[in-house]
């Protein structure tokens, strides 16, 4: 389990992260969502070791990873791959990983095991040999990926994968990550294709302002912001009998009329929501078109609970 | 190889046609400048009939003194070619999270600097030797120059490296080390005149006080410039401009002991201020884990 707690990121004065506090199980697939890219990729580079919190720790297993001046090899669990990379091109790619593995201290003895597992799993086996400039720029993600994977992490933090990744390469990327889930990997991503990787992730959290306002298994997050989301019906005949209705439904907030059309916030689930249909339509209102505003998570909380 | 970046970089710097030009270049211009002096020996020959190794002394003194200034100038352009990479690609974020890592980075960084200066010294030896066969100088003024050239190259190579591992961009970079650069080679003695001349003022002529005479002993043993005038003085007997300025502030510079010791404390201190610039970027770029996310 990774915990963040209570970290504080300031750049320029200004703050990045605000006393951001998350756990992730362990073997999930997190998103991060919500509007604020900044604060996300900082989560990253905080778990990445790239950046030391103002104030707050990072935590995997209740122990710190990242303290100054632990002679700490926590490295070797953790991967790291930033949203901005680039490669020497005058490396063939068989020397650039061997770079990575010699920086990450793995052994010499596990090298071409290592490496031959790496290329297999990213489909690269046959740019070996080639340097970096012969390969095709659409493969970069899959290697910056592999290089990230060279010491075998536990954890997998990933600042947009899917960058530069048309639909065939997003596809292959996915099954590449669900592999490395299946292996007993957890990983957490930061992507601006939010609503395409919904059913991608197993985990998310949401994160704006600098904090991170809901998170948990994504079907308990997107319950959170159903709730958060108005119900909208459209009421035939009954209005006063439908108002009436509402205004006695201890669970039923702001409530906005438009002509025919009523908004208004619901706090209750799928079951209340059942109810007070039933209840509208005992009571004499005909209702049609009643349900859910349909919009996706990370807007219901930009506009609602932020 | 124990750093992976030297690795690396080795094999980087080997397969990039900076190198070979930049060999092509100063092997270049330093053979010009012997043909210059060739054809000034051959006329020189042809009227007098004779050499007189001693009236060429110069001729060895200003090609090492090209070898020597090309150091300097070679150096910022040199070093930023090893961050640009580095820079541009977001390379050290990749590896940001190894512990340690920084130090073998900035390791690496100089040892290339100094490789390539060996390469540039070792390329430019026949001119050099040539140099010195027309000087009547002995084969122990060539490893003199060599070690001079290393002292700069650290000395200098440590200062840019500073600079490019403390700014993002690399305009900044370049100008910082050239002010550096400035600021301890024209700077000190400009000091040293500033103190000389407030010092005369306190004392209303009557000297220097002690306490600003060694002040200023300090600022000049600061300036690289002094351990090249410890080197040109083995060559020429003459200390040139150190004993000019050590008489401004009341240091009689012609002894023997202040000869041995000046110089030697003076290359110790250029060795010094390298290791200071050096352990200051790796200090540095650790400290600057807390802002490195969006540079």
């Amino acid at each position: 389990m990774i915990e963040f707690r209570n970290i504080t990121v300031k750049e320029n004065d200004k703050l990045i992260l605000d006393d951001f506090s998350l756990v992730v199980p362990d073997r999930v697939i997190m998103g991060l969502v919500g509007g604020d890219d900044i604060a996300k990729s900082c989560v990253l580079s905080v778990a990445g070791g790239l950046r030391q919190p103002d104030l707050g720790q990072f935590l995997l297993d209740d122990e710190p990873v990242w303290e100054e001046g632990q002679d700490t090899e926590n490295y070797g669990l953790i991967g790291y791959m930033p949203g901005h990379y680039g490669f020497y091109d005058l490396l063939s790619l068989s020397e650039y990983l061997e770079f990575f593995l010699s920086l990450y201290r793995v052994n010499s003895r596990y090298w071409d095991k290592r490496m031959e597992a790496v290329l297999t799993l990213i489909d690269m086996k046959e740019y070996e040999d080639a340097y970096i400039n012969e390969i095709p720029a659409d493969r970069y993600p899959f290697l910056c990926l592999g290089k990230t994977l060279l010491h075998d992490p536990e954890w997998l933090f990933l600042d947009d994968p899917f960058l530069g990744l048309n639909g065939s390469g997003r596809n292959k990327m996915i099954r590449i990550l669900l592999s490395l889930q299946e292996q007993g990997k957890s990983i957490v991503i930061h992507s601006q294709l939010f609503p395409e990787l919904l059913d991608f992730y197993t985990d998310v959290a949401v994160i704006e302002g600098g904090k991170a306002i809901a998170s948990g298994l994504i079907q308990d997050v997107y319950e959170i912001a159903m709730k958060e989301s108005p119900v909208r019906m459209h009421v035939i005949a009954g209005m006063d009998e439908a108002l009436a209705v509402l205004k006695q439904n201890r669970l039923v907030e702001r409530v906005t009329v438009n002509e025919m059309d009523v908004i208004f916030r619901f706090n209750g689930g799928a079951k209340e929501e059942a109810e007070l249909l039933s209840d509208l339509t005992g009571n004499g209102a005909l209702v049609q078109n009643y349900m859910r505003k349909h919009v996706n998570i990370e807007q219901i909380f930009r506009g609602g609970i932020g | 190889m124990r750093n992976p970046f030297l690795k690396i970089h080795m094999l980087i710097e080997g397969r990039n046609l900076r190198l070979p030009l930049t060999i092509l270049f100063y092997n270049a211009i330093l053979a010009f400048v012997m043909l210059i002096f060739l054809f000034f020996n051959s006329e020189s020959f042809q009227e007098g009939l004779y050499f007189d190794t001693a009236s060429y002394l110069h001729q060895f003194l200003i090609l090492s003194s090209i070898q020597i200034g090309t150091v300097f100038l070679l150096m910022p352009f040199y070093v930023s070619g090893l961050y640009v990479n580095d820079r541009e690609k977001h390379m050290l974020e990749q590896f940001a999270m190894v512990p340690g890592v920084n130090r073998q980075f900035v390791e690496a960084k100089i040892i290339l600097v100094l490789m390539m200066n060996g390469l540039l010294f070792i390329s430019g030896v026949p001119v050099t030797a040539l140099a010195c066969i027309y000087t009547g100088l002995g084969w122990q003024k060539i490893i003199r120059l060599a070690m001079m050239v290393f002292l700069f190259a650290f000395w200098s190579g440590s200062v840019s490296i500073f600079f490019y591992s403390i700014s993002s961009r690399l305009v900044w970079s370049f100008a910082g080390t050239l002010t550096a650069e400035f600021a301890f080679t024209v700077g000190t003695l400009f000091l040293i005149e500033l103190c000389r001349n407030g010092g005369i003022a306190m004392t209303r002529g009557t000297g220097m006080p002690e306490e600003l005479s060694a002040f200023c002993l300090f600022l000049l043993m600061l300036n690289p410039i002094s351990s090249y005038f410890g080197y040109y003085g083995n060559i020429t007997g003459d200390n040139g401009l150190i004993s000019y300025y050590c008489s401004h502030f009341g240091i009689d510079a012609s002894g023997r002991w202040f000869n041995l010791l000046f110089f030697k404390f003076a290359g110790l201190t250029c060795f010094l201020t390298g290791l200071l610039f050096l352990s200051l970027a790796v200090r540095y770029m650790n400290m600057k884990k807390t802002s490195a996310g969006h540079d």
